[in-house]
């Protein structure tokens, strides 16, 4: 894929990746055989609804899922080329948070509700990156203030409740920043702000991704957000990348149903009100129960006898970067008319 | 007013007192919805979107100012005086599992409100009940014996439509009855609402941040800010031509598919400042910007700047 791949591995590679959880009501499969690149500097969009696995497969690659023996794992995860699944927790320690660093949904549940801001960011540089108190409280104000908090000597004594929810989202970013990661993982997080906010926190997620030359997977449910801020985008559904390509080619020529039906459920601002939705008909696949063939099956408009019984896998077109998994692709000059091979 | 309006807002204010500070959670609302028409209220978090949904529906009753309902003024109605009018108004929330309640049955739950009114026909109320699941979709003979956890988040605001239904309400408040939900189903609820509406001759009140949303439920669309409103209009309008430089804000930082974010930031910075102690004059002027002296001594006046198009702001986007 990548043409320095004989000089340097990618930063990410993620290679047939299961994730599934043992439930007292039986296997859930929620992340079912995933496989993607990542590339210094890009940013990677995950986009799929609710339970599509996408939040599952970023606290994999990270590796915080509960270690109680009820998560099993198969796959490879290769940063820089190593396979994080075969580290022993004290290294993977030392990768998390410094090389991968994590932002979340829920600004006020992801910091600590009784540390002042200045101590939570603090802690990261003197703990992780062997800092003095004075050197840290220094870097400490320079992270708030690059990620666009007025006055940040002031704000490192408050507490979390005292800020809004941008606010505190901020805060969680420049923690992430503090040990310079060379991966962001950002799941959903602009997700629980308002509009106005939420375009601020992106392009503060976009400034720190240029200046620091950093790849960010970026998941979120919303195509808005991925069609403005990504340069490729993978498409979840029901545990499995259906499709993927960069992102204006995703937007202009989705080849996988899926996606097309995804981008034309959503309402658009350009047409008169009253217009007509393209509902998506019934409901994803249970993951304890997934059905034979195209996960989609059920669900898609041009399904023909072979999906309900042959899984597609996810390929690449002929001379092109965009993969998807579909028996019956849309034609790629008229993908958006909505007519199946 | 015409003839047919079904409801009227006049200049209501719903205080709160919280750590000892009295202060407006809305101030001076002021709206008219005709019957069959779809009014959408949009703006942020705490901008008093829902304040003013309750206010309407007397829960609580607002601290000042009027609400009449098909003529009606509802104000200063006893609760009990106000139960029977509370069939005709209804209002539907924004989480849907949390709003119906765990323990009982769907059928139960949708039959509630007759049996509270006074239904007391077995049969007739099966029918009713039977009727209603099958208009928003909802096979009776599966659904009815369940319980809400067995269904999706999607299905169980199909069951929150179907029990404000029941009732043939004339106004249904919808409080973000799809912001919880995906998107492919939030596009099922949207045009099952629309069919609702036609099929039982309904008005709606809905509420929603998603401005794609709003635009395609209503015909006309009020933007509030910190309590008050900002622009009403139509819904086409408002879009094509946005008055207050809040619309405007709103309108360009809505992330849209097939947008290329420019570098040029977002075009409204800051954060919206607290209800406790709104800012002087306009209550925008901060993050305004094109705010200018006049703004922040004197407080526009919500006005009429062309036909139906109404807009509280010194210096309007569309000129008067």
């Amino acid at each position: 894929m990548a043409d320095n791949q004989s000089t340097k591995p990618p930063l990410l590679e993620v290679n047939n990746l299961y994730t599934h959880f043992d439930t007292p009501r039986g296997i859930a499969h929620a992340v079912d055989g995933v496989s993607f690149t990542l590339e210094r500097g890009r940013t990677l969009g995950i986009v799929g609804e609710s339970g599509s696995g996408k939040s599952v497969l970023s606290r994999t690659i990270i590796d915080i899922l509960a270690k109680d023996g009820s998560v099993l794992y198969d796959g490879e995860i290769l940063f820089e080329g190593r396979d994080l699944r075969s580290l022993p927790e004290k290294e993977m320690r030392e990768i998390r948070g410094r090389e991968i660093a994590m932002v979340f949904q829920d600004p006020m549940s992801s910091l600590n509700p009784v540390k002042k801001i200045g101590k939570q960011i603090t802690e990261v540089l003197t703990k992780r990156l062997g800092m003095t108190k004075k050197a840290a409280n220094l870097r400490a104000a320079e992270l708030i203030d690059s990620v666009g908090i007025p006055d940040a000597e002031q704000q490192l004594g408050r507490f979390p409740m005292h800020l809004s929810g941008g606010m505190r989202q901020r805060v969680a970013i420049a923690i992430a920043m503090a040990c310079e990661p060379k991966l962001l993982i950002a799941d959903e997080p602009t997700t629980a702000l308002d509009v106005t906010i939420q375009a601020q926190i992106l392009d503060l997620l976009r400034e720190q991704q240029r200046e620091r030359n950093m790849s960010v997977i970026l998941i979120t449910h919303n195509l808005g957000i991925v069609s403005g801020y990504t340069d490729d985008v993978a498409v979840m559904y029901a545990g499995q990348i259906v499709e993927r390509c960069a992102t204006d080619e995703l937007v202009s020529h989705p080849r996988m149903p899926y996606t097309e039906a995804l981008l034309n459920a959503a309402p658009v601002l350009a047409d008169p009100p009253h217009t007509r939705l393209n509902a998506i008909p019934g409901l994803p696949p249970n993951l304890l129960n997934v059905p034979d063939g195209c996960r989609f099956n059920a669900r898609c408009p041009y399904v023909q006898e072979n999906c309900k019984t042959e899984m597609p896998t996810l390929t690449a077109d002929a001379n092109s970067d965009h993969s998807f998994a579909c028996w019956h692709p849309l034609q790629n000059e008229m993908a958006n008319g909505g007519a199946s091979a | 007013m015409t003839d047919n309006t079904l409801l009227e807002v006049e200049d209501i204010t719903v205080e709160y007192v919280t750590q000892g500070h009295r202060f407006a959670a809305i101030s001076g609302v002021t709206l008219d919805i005709a019957e069959g028409e779809t009014v959408g209220l949009v703006g942020e978090s705490g901008c008093g979107k829902s304040t003013t949904a309750r206010a309407i529906i007397q829960l609580p009753t607002p601290t000042a100012g009027k609400v009449r309902f098909e003529g009606q003024e509802l104000t200063e109605l006893s609760h009990a005086e106000m139960r029977p009018i509370r069939q005709r108004l209804q209002i539907i929330f924004q989480d849907p599992v949390s709003s119906l309640n765990p323990r009982r049955r769907v059928k139960d739950i949708i039959a509630e409100p007759l049996i509270i009114s006074g239904m007391k026909d077995k049969a007739e109320i099966d029918r009713k009940v039977r009727e209603v699941l099958n208009a928003v979709g909802m096979d009776p003979d599966i659904t009815m014996d369940r319980r809400p956890h067995q269904f999706s988040g999607g299905q169980c605001q199909r069951i929150c439509i179907a029990r404000a239904l029941i009732m043939e309400p004339k106004l249904i408040v919808c409080d973000e009855p799809v912001s919880a939900l995906d998107v492919s189903v939030q596009a099922q609820i949207l045009n099952l609402l629309e069919d609702m509406k036609e099929r039982y001759g309904l008005t709606l009140l809905f509420i929603s941040h998603d401005l794609a949303v709003v635009k395609n439920i209503s015909d006309r669309v009020a933007v509030m800010y910190l309590g008050k409103f900002c622009e009403l209009a139509d819904s086409a309008r408002i879009y094509e031509a946005p008055a207050h430089p809040y619309t405007a804000g709103l309108m360009a930082t809505f992330p849209e598919i097939g947008d290329k974010v420019t570098n040029s930031g977002p075009a409204l910075t800051g954060e919206i400042p607290s209800p406790l102690n709104p800012p002087s004059g306009c209550r925008f002027r901060t993050r305004c910007p094109q705010a200018e002296e006049k703004c922040a001594a004197e407080e526009p006046e919500f006005r009429e700047i062309e036909p139906g198009h109404l807009v509280a702001c010194h210096f309007p986007l569309v000129g008067e």
